[in-house]
C-alpha cells in the first residue's frame, strides 16, 4: 500500500528529490502524478553544491509507467482561473499552474508538495491548506527522513499557507473581485 | 481578441513561420494552424512552450479584450532578427512591470513635459531642451556619469542591454501599460551606450510630439532624418554642456593647440565617445573648420584609439539593478514561484532555489524621524 495517493510534486521537489538520491525510493512509496510541463520543460537535471550539473530523464519513468503525467486543457483552466487574478498565470511556474488547476478540477483528494512560496499563498487563499504537504512530512511519513533546507520544511509549508489563508480572510489575496 | 487571434498575433510579431515555431516550441504546423483558427484548443503546456517561442507571458493569451498597442522605436533596426528582438525587449518591459507591481514598487514616469509642435521643432529647440533636462535632473556638468542611474532610479524609465547588429542602434518604447523603457546594444563600449541612451531619452521626451499620429497596426518604427538629427543634436548637448566643454578644453590647450592625448582625457572626463567630443568642440566653435575639415580631424583621432583609448569597458548586465532587486524582493516575499524567478534573471532554477535557502529572516524594522 502506497504511503500517499495522488501526489502532486513541482519542479523544485522533483530536482531535490534527485540531488538527494531518492526519487526511485519516494516513487515506490508513494502514487506520484507530476504535470506535463514539470517533465517537458521544467525539471531536467540537478547541481551539487559545486555547480555540477547531473542531468535525469522524467521521461523513462512515464514510459515505464513508474509515474502519472496529466496535462491540463485550457478549458480546464477556467475553474482555476476563475477564482484568482488572471497575473497569478506570470506568478506561478506553468508547471504549478498545472498542479494546482488539477488539484482545484479533481474529483479525488489531491496533494501538492512544493518548494514555492507563491503555491502555499495559493492554497491558503482557496481555503485548500490541508491539500498541501511539505517534503519533510512526505519523507518522514515514507521512512526517508533526512536534513531539509528551509523550503522543503513543514514550517515553511505552515507559515506561507497561514500567509494565504489571513489574506483570504483580509480579502488581500489575490480572488477575483466578484463584486 | 481571443486565444487564437492573440497566438497568431504574437507569432506574427515575433517574426516567426511554421517550420521556426516547430524549431522553438516543439509544436508542427498543423496543430499550429488548428490553435490559431480555433479548431483546437492548446493544453497549458503548449501555450508555455508557445509562450516561450513568441517571448509572452501566458497571462498575454489568456487576456481579455484588446492587445495594447506597443510600439518599438528604432534607431538603425537590426538587418536580421528585429521582430524577435523587439519581442524580447517588450517581454523585458513587462516582465519590469510585474516585478514592481508585484513588489507594490511602481515607479511613475518623470520626465520634464515637452509642450511642443513636431513642425517647429528645431537644432535650437533640441538644445534649449537638452539644457532643461540637465538641470531639471540635476545632471551637472558631467551628466554621462549619473544619467543612466538617474533614468532608472528617479525618473521610472527602463532600460535594458542586449546584444544586436549592427552596432550603434538603440530602441525607445512608450506604453500605457509599463511607461518608458529603452534598449541598449551591449557591444557597444560604455561611452557610446551613454550618447544612445541620451539620443533615446530625446525620442521618449518627444514621443506624443512626433508620433501623435501612428496607426493602430504600426508596431515598428524608425524615426525620420530629421528627427533622428535633432535627438543626436540633443544627446551631444545633454551630455557634453557647453560651458563645461570649453572649460575642460581650455585647460588643456598649450598654445592654441590640444593633443589628441588631451582630446581622450576630456572624453573620457564626460564620458563620451572621442567622436562625440569633437562634434561638439566643433559646435561649440573649439575647433574651427567645415565639416570636411572636422571629420579628418575624428577619423585620425579614431586611428589612434588603440594607442591612446584607456577607458576599462565591462559588458553591462541585460537587466539593471532594480529590476534584480525587485525580483529578490518579489521571492522573498512569496509574490513569484522560484522558476519564474530564474526565468526573470535568466538564471538556473538552482541558482533560483539558493536565494531561497539562503534567505533570512528580515522584516525587523527601525523608526525613522519624518521626512
Amino acid at each position: 500500500m502506497k504511503k500517499f495517493r495522488l501526489l502532486l510534486l513541482d519542479a523544485n521537489v522533483v530536482i531535490e528529490l534527485f540531488r538527494q538520491g531518492i526519487w526511485d525510493r519516494l516513487i515506490e512509496a508513494c502514487d506520484v502524478h507530476l504535470a506535463q510541463t514539470v517533465i517537458s520543460t521544467e525539471a531536467h537535471f540537478y547541481e551539487d553544491s559545486e555547480g555540477v550539473r547531473t542531468d535525469f530523464d522524467l521521461g523513462q519513468y512515464c514510459k515505464a509507467r513508474k509515474i502519472s503525467v496529466f496535462d491540463v486543457a485550457r478549458s480546464e483552466l477556467t475553474t482555476f482561473r476563475a477564482q484568482f487574478d488572471p497575473t497569478y498565470f506570470e506568478k506561478l511556474d506553468p508547471g504549478e499552474t498545472e498542479s494546482l488547476a488539477y488539484l482545484v478540477n479533481s474529483k479525488d483528494t489531491c496533494l501538492i508538495c512544493s518548494a514555492d512560496k507563491i503555491v502555499y499563498r495559493v492554497l491558503g487563499n482557496l481555503n485548500r491548506g490541508e491539500q498541501g504537504i511539505s517534503l519533510e512530512e512526505i519523507l518522514q511519513k515514507a521512512g526517508l527522513g533526512r536534513k531539509l533546507s528551509w523550503p522543503f520544511s513543514k514550517a515553511f509549508r505552515e507559515t506561507w499557507t497561514k500567509k494565504g489563508f489571513q489574506e483570504r480572510i483580509s480579502g488581500t489575496g489575490h480572488q477575483r473581485n466578484r463584486g | 481578441m481571443g486565444v487564437p487571434e492573440r497566438l497568431q498575433y504574437a507569432r506574427q510579431r515575433a517574426g516567426l513561420t511554421g517550420p521556426q515555431v516547430k524549431e522553438r516550441a516543439g509544436i508542427g504546423e498543423s496543430s499550429l494552424s488548428e490553435f490559431e483558427t480555433g479548431k483546437r484548443e492548446p493544453s497549458l503546456s503548449q501555450l508555455h512552450a508557445l509562450a516561450g517561442a513568441y517571448r509572452r507571458s501566458i497571462a498575454f493569451f489568456l487576456g481579455e479584450g484588446p492587445i495594447p498597442h506597443e510600439v518599438v522605436l528604432w534607431r538603425d533596426r537590426p538587418e536580421e532578427g528585429s521582430e524577435d528582438m523587439e519581442a524580447r525587449f517588450l517581454r523585458l518591459c513587462e516582465q519590469y512591470h510585474n516585478l514592481e507591481v508585484w513588489t507594490h514598487e511602481e515607479a511613475p514616469l518623470s520626465l520634464p513635459l515637452v509642450a511642443a509642435s513636431r513642425d517647429g521643432f528645431s537644432y535650437g529647440d533640441a538644445e534649449v531642451l537638452a539644457k532643461r533636462v540637465r538641470n531639471e535632473l540635476n545632471l551637472g556638468d558631467r551628466p554621462a556619469l549619473s544619467l543612466l542611474t538617474v533614468l532608472e532610479e528617479v525618473c521610472g524609465v527602463k532600460v535594458f542591454h542586449l546584444p544586436f547588429t549592427p552596432s550603434g542602434t538603440g530602441a525607445s518604447t512608450k506604453s500605457e501599460t509599463f511607461g518608458a523603457a529603452v534598449l541598449l546594444n551591449s557591444r557597444n563600449v560604455r561611452w557610446r551606450r551613454n550618447f544612445d541612451l541620451a539620443h533615446e531619452l530625446f525620442h521618449l521626451l518627444t514621443w506624443d510630439v512626433f508620433r501623435t499620429d501612428l496607426q493602430a497596426e504600426v508596431t515598428s518604427y524608425s524615426a525620420s532624418e530629421y528627427e533622428e538629427k535633432l535627438a543626436t543634436c540633443f544627446a551631444r548637448n545633454l551630455l557634453m554642456p557647453a560651458d563645461a566643454v570649453r572649460v575642460a578644453v581650455s585647460a588643456k590647450v598649450k598654445a592654441d593647440k590640444i593633443t589628441f592625448d588631451d582630446m581622450y582625457d576630456v572624453a573620457r572626463q564626460f564620458d563620451v565617445s572621442i567622436e562625440a567630443l569633437i562634434w561638439q568642440m566643433n559646435f561649440v566653435g573649439l575647433l574651427p573648420g567645415r565639416q570636411e575639415e572636422t571629420k579628418a580631424v575624428i577619423d585620425r583621432a579614431k586611428g589612434l584609439a588603440p594607442l591612446l583609448e584607456e577607458r576599462e569597458q565591462t559588458e553591462p548586465p541585460v537587466c539593471p539593478e532594480r529590476y534584480k532587486a525587485l525580483a529578490i524582493k518579489a521571492l522573498r516575499h512569496g509574490a513569484i514561484s522560484i522558476g519564474r524567478f530564474a526565468e526573470y534573471l535568466s538564471i538556473s532554477r538552482q541558482g533560483a532555489m539558493r536565494y531561497v535557502e539562503q534567505e533570512v529572516t528580515d522584516d525587523e524594522e527601525v523608526p525613522v524621524a519624518p521626512a
